[in-house]
């Protein structure tokens, strides 16, 4: 498996969103166990510190809890936890962009308004 | 544990300094990178921590002993480089065969695993190798001894790039296997940053930082933008390398801090490898001011 | 957790030896080439002619072994020598050595030489005789034999193995000094030189070799004398570093 190396997002947190997005779609169950630091880096071809690292994240905010010497589980309101939290955090960044670019390009706020809507059309 | 530590470590060559104040931990079971421009001492450093040479002034001690002449530090610790050399009258075949005598948790199954792997002829002398095949051979051997430090100086020169790849990959998945603590010098960072848990970055025979990676990553920060904003951003700030993009949009990489977001100006983050050259380039300039 | 295994001195200079008495058999090759080539200069012997009572003449061949031994020399000087060479040296630490177990291993191997080539040495001159017997019309060999003197025989055979190592270890000690400076591959020559000419030098060596009051002196004296080439030996190369 792959990672964005020439990203600008640090290893270890596409690693926390990997699992994330595992979590979300269900691979990874509440309670359920969640790969080892060392499969992590034996996956994604990594340092096992690195991928410790993407694990401790979670850990942190709860979305992953320790059982000592048995690993990491996934905790049991972690999908909505991580839902809440793209919604707060990636969404209002990627609208901050949005917004940004949209000056940038003097597209006027109601343009932008348009443009959002059109693109919710579209996707229905 | 700490299986290195040098304080203050100092080597001359004739009136050369190589190694000019080098201190520096290495805790246990770690993959770090020893990265460096030619002639930083990276070899020399690695030399003297394998016993082959003699320290200069200073203290070293690899498992809490000075390495030269120490039998237990040549036991258990192993230095790959392309000047491995083995008497031209034993075999390949003869040579993994005699390496278990000497090196107690030899890996005989993966040494022949690999061997078998790299298509190597075990009749071949080792001699007789080509560059990329020498390398790749003096690699089996580095990983099978196991030992508990191993190091490697410059491992993928002469392989191609399919080798350099399943090396990155072999080293990695017996490390998972087998934890200990190894240590590569390389040019290519690039290629290997993802299997670095540290880096140990030196320049004229000192030690310029020795951070994980992650803060190396977090370590400088690129503005991009129209040249008066960006000198204004960077003024007073540390500068690292600066480049003219055009007549009117200059590039300066600064040490990270906090900074205003300033429309006309981007912030870009600066890879590892890029890092590491800046900071050792003597000026703050390019190959570009060359041509001016 | 770390796992650091401790092999003992003894324990990695065995190993040693068992790598160089696989990884050196071209020295024993290359001595086993020069007996040969003494054997075939010896073949020429010494000769003498006489007649004897009822007109008939007679020839009398003395052969001796001391021309294959002067070969086997010159050979033990070399394969010191060799044995001191950065390839020999370098090849040692791409496994576990410290500059004290390559030597006390290489000093192993060269009384393992020593013997062979003592013991091949003196059998040769069985062999320069059953060569005579079948390529000259010689009618009658007379020699000493084993049997007839035992231990005359092995007293002379453990000399023999005894100062091919004392040789060998000169060579050594040697080859050790010429890689701290080129300049000593001519100090064995000048000494050689000094040696034989001076007053000094011929006392010197009247006292080593002929002013023996028993043989067990000689070979005390020869041993001790292999021992002090050796320390040296080991002292010189504690200032030489690898890959460098």
């Amino acid at each position: 498996m792959d990672l964005n190396t020439e990203s600008t997002k640090p290893i270890y947190i596409q690693i926390a969103e990997w699992i994330e997005n595992e979590i979300i779609a269900d691979r990874f169950q509440s309670d359920g166990k969640v790969h080892s630091q060392y499969q992590l880096a034996d996956l994604f071809n990594i340092n096992p510190a690195t991928a410790a690292k993407g694990l401790t994240i979670l850990v942190e905010e709860q979305i992953l809890y320790k059982r000592r010497g048995l690993g990491m589980f996934v905790a049991l309101e972690a999908k909505n936890m991580i839902l809440e939290k793209r919604r707060n955090e990636t969404l209002t960044r990627m609208a901050r962009e949005l917004v940004l670019e949209a000056r940038r390009l003097s597209v006027s706020e109601e343009e932008l308004i348009q443009l959002i809507k059109k693109c919710e059309e579209e996707q229905k | 544990m700490t299986v290195i530590d040098c304080q203050d470590l100092r080597k001359k060559y004739k009136r050369m300094a190589a190694l000019d104040g080098i201190t520096f931990q290495l805790k246990d079971q770690k993959i770090t990178g020893l990265i460096g421009r030619n002639g930083a001492g990276k070899t020399t450093l690695l030399k003297i921590l394998a016993g082959f040479i003699r320290k200069g002034s200073g203290d070293v001690l690899v498992f809490s002993s000075n390495p030269f002449n120490n039998l237990r530090v040549s036991g258990n610790s192993i230095l790959v480089d392309d000047q491995m050399s083995f008497p031209d009258s034993l075999t390949l075949a003869d040579i993994l065969g005699m390496a278990p005598d000497f090196y107690k948790r030899w890996d005989t199954e993966l040494a022949n695993n690999l061997f078998k792997y790299f298509k190597l002829n075990p009749k071949q002398l080792h001699s007789r190798l080509s560059k990329g095949n020498k390398a790749t051979f003096n690699m089996i051997f580095g990983l099978a001894t196991r030992c508990e430090l191993t190091m490697f100086d410059e491992p993928t020169n002469g392989m191609d790039e399919a080798v350099r790849s399943d090396f990155y990959r072999a080293l990695l998945k017996d490390y998972i296997a087998h934890p200990r603590s190894i240590m590569i010098s390389s040019h290519h960072l690039a290629e290997m940053e993802h299997l670095l848990e540290d880096i140990l970055l030196i320049h004229k025979g000192k030690v310029v930082f020795h951070q994980s990676l992650e803060e190396v990553k977090e370590y400088a920060v690129a503005l991009q933008g129209t040249t008066d904003l960006v000198e204004k951003l960077a003024a007073g700030k540390e500068i690292l390398h600066t480049k003219q993009l055009d007549s009117q949009r200059n590039y300066v990489v600064i040490k990270k801090e906090e900074m205003p977001v300033i429309d006309g100006v981007t912030t870009q983050p600066v890879s590892v490898s890029d890092v590491c050259m800046y900071v050792t380039s003597d000026g703050k300039g390019g190959i570009d001011d060359v041509f001016k | 957790m770390m796992f650091l295994s401790n092999s003992t001195l003894g324990e990695v200079v065995w190993t040693q030896l068992k790598f160089k008495m696989n990884a050196y058999l071209g020295a024993v090759v290359s001595l086993i080439f020069v007996q040969i080539i003494g054997l075939i200069v010896s073949m020429n012997g010494n000769s003498s002619t006489g007649s004897g009572v009822d007109n008939t003449s007679f020839t009398i061949i003395t052969i001796s072994s001391d021309v294959v031994f002067a070969f086997v020399g010159i050979w033990a000087v070399f394969v010191g020598k060799l044995f001191t060479t950065k390839a020999y040296r370098y090849d040692d630490f791409s496994f576990v050595a410290t500059r004290l177990s390559s030597n006390l291993a290489n000093f192993s191997v060269l009384c393992l030489m020593s013997i062979f080539a003592g013991v091949t040495t003196f059998l040769s001159n069985y062999i320069l005789r059953v060569v005579l017997l079948l390529v000259s019309d010689v009618d009658y060999v007379k020699s000493v034999s084993i049997f007839e003197d035992p231990i005359g025989t092995i007293v002379n055979l453990s000399i023999m193995i005894i100062l091919i190592l004392t040789i060998s270890a000169g060579g050594y000690l040697w080859g050790m000094l010429v890689q701290i400076h080129k300049a000593f591959t001519y100090l064995l020559i000048l000494l050689i030189i000094t040696l034989l000419v001076t007053k000094t030098g011929q006392t010197i060596l009247q006292y080593v070799f002929i002013e023996n009051e028993s043989i067990v002196f000689l070979i005390v004296k020869l041993i001790a004398l292999s021992l002090v080439f050796f320390l040296l030996a080991i002292l010189c190369s504690n200032r030489l570093e690898v890959r460098r």
